[in-house]
């Protein structure tokens, strides 16, 4: 009676760790991209995104570029997904940066995406039709006095910009408190 | 270009664990001008351009054409919404007439709680700025941020009630502005929150009659100093910082 009970009970945790895996299910960074990937084509061809694999500020574009219906028209004519292949990876700050080529029915498609450490969404979009690899971006140059990732932090910052060191700056000498 | 090309930049903007927060659905939609006056603009940016009648349907340009910037203010807005407890859309729009960023109530994106724009030339100005100017959009940002906190829980309407000037509505955003530097202070202690004080410290005006008044430069830096200690020495959570907020801009302005 015990062992019925106990195998019963664990049947019941292993239905609910593989429901909650189902429903919680996200774009993670550690989960293969060439599914994510295929998965997102398919949202996006057929205006099912998931809101819960993106960012919002992505999700709004995504938004505004298919006027709230969450389809790209091209996307959906190059028909299903047949194949993806990862062509390279690039480790950036907030996450890695995907390069990737998806065969169609009726063409090819080129990716970019770029999946957050720290939202573990997908944070960063970018396709185009045809068969040309994208280029990933290049690794952030660690700039001295600007320590990476910093939110808030801008990679490039323009070349006039000195940063200061702290209780030299104008702003420290007039807030001294803040620095 | 949409038809061969999809581009997009990012931030995790999207918070779904709220705290009980009431947004203030059935007020009408103001545009507070972060909303920087000409004359905030002119002291910022050194600038004698017109101002345009802000109507909050601006188009909203995704990008700043820079992914690498738009990436890392990205995350930098996503802090900020985390730590401000909102969730704006947040684009880009052309301020052809005069540099600017505005916070309005109008959801432009369906499930925000209002619309946060940030005009191009402002932010080019902006990153010009001799000293940390990515700490400097950070915290009109979260000025911004921080009036959408005020349209949320309606302080807005409470703050400007039989006042004669904007300056408290303000002031108070500039509180929040604070608080979050001093919450990122605590969590980065390389931040340079004071780069935040010092430009809501250089937007402040002499107007003080002025409707559009958002108080004094010392005011200014009061108020981000004092938002900055709630948040940084006292450590105090949102909540109660919000309540802080509103007691401290009431009492002495």
């Amino acid at each position: 009676m015990i062992l019925k009970g106990s195998i019963r009970f664990l049947i019941a945790a292993v239905l609910i760790c593989l429901l909650l895996a189902t429903t919680t299910r996200t774009a993670s960074a550690q989960a293969d991209p060439r599914q994510i990937l295929a998965a997102v084509i398919q949202q996006l061809q057929t205006g099912t995104p998931n809101p819960t694999w993106y960012g919002g500020q992505l999700w709004q574009t995504i938004a505004i570029q298919t006027n709230n219906s969450g389809v790209y028209v091209q996307l959906a004519q190059l028909g299903m997904v047949t194949n993806v292949v990862v062509n390279g990876q690039t480790q950036l700050p907030a996450g890695p940066v995907y390069s990737m080529v998806a065969q169609h029915q009726g063409g090819v498609s080129t990716w970019l995406l770029g999946i957050s450490l720290y939202t573990n969404r997908i944070e960063y979009a970018n396709f185009n039709i045809g068969a040309v690899p994208q280029q990933l971006p290049p690794p952030p140059v660690q700039l001295p006095q600007t320590p990476a990732p910093t939110p808030g932090s801008a990679p490039n910052p323009p070349t006039n910009s000195r940063p200061a060191a702290s209780g030299t700056s104008e702003a420290c000498r007039k807030f001294p408190n803040l620095c | 270009m949409l038809t061969r090309r999809c581009c997009i930049a990012s931030c995790g903007l999207l918070l779904f664990d709220l705290v009980g927060v009431k947004a203030a659905g059935s007020r009408h939609n103001p545009i507070y001008g972060c909303s920087l006056t000409t004359s905030e603009a002119n002291n910022i940016l050194g600038d004698k351009q017109g101002a345009r009648s802000i109507t909050g349907d601006e188009p909203m340009i995704p990008n700043s054409g820079d992914k690498d910037f738009d990436s890392a203010l990205a995350q930098t807005l996503a802090r900020i919404s985390d730590c401000l407890n909102v969730t704006p859309s947040f684009a880009y729009y052309d301020d052809y007439d005069g540099p600017n960023a505005f916070a309005s109530k109008k959801k432009r994106v369906a499930g925000t709680d209002g619309t946060v724009l940030f005009g191009q030339r402002f932010l080019k100005k902006l990153m010009t700025s001799p000293e940390a100017p990515d700490a400097a959009v950070a915290g009109v940002c979260a000025h911004e941020f921080g009036h959408i906190l005020q349209y949320k829980l309606g302080l807005d309407n409470d703050l400007s009630e039989g006042q004669p000037t904007v300056k408290r509505v303000e002031l108070n955003a500039d509180f929040f502005a604070g608080y979050f530097a001093g919450v990122r202070k605590r969590e980065s202690p390389k931040f340079n929150a004071a780069v935040i004080a010092l430009t809501q410290f250089n937007s402040g005006d002499d107007m003080l009659k002025n409707p559009g008044h958002h108080g004094t430069p010392e005011e200014r830096g009061k108020a981000i100093v004092k938002g900055y200690q709630t948040g940084y020495d006292d450590r105090k959570p949102l909540l109660d910082a919000i309540k802080i907020g509103v007691e401290y801009v009431a009492a002495n302005f």
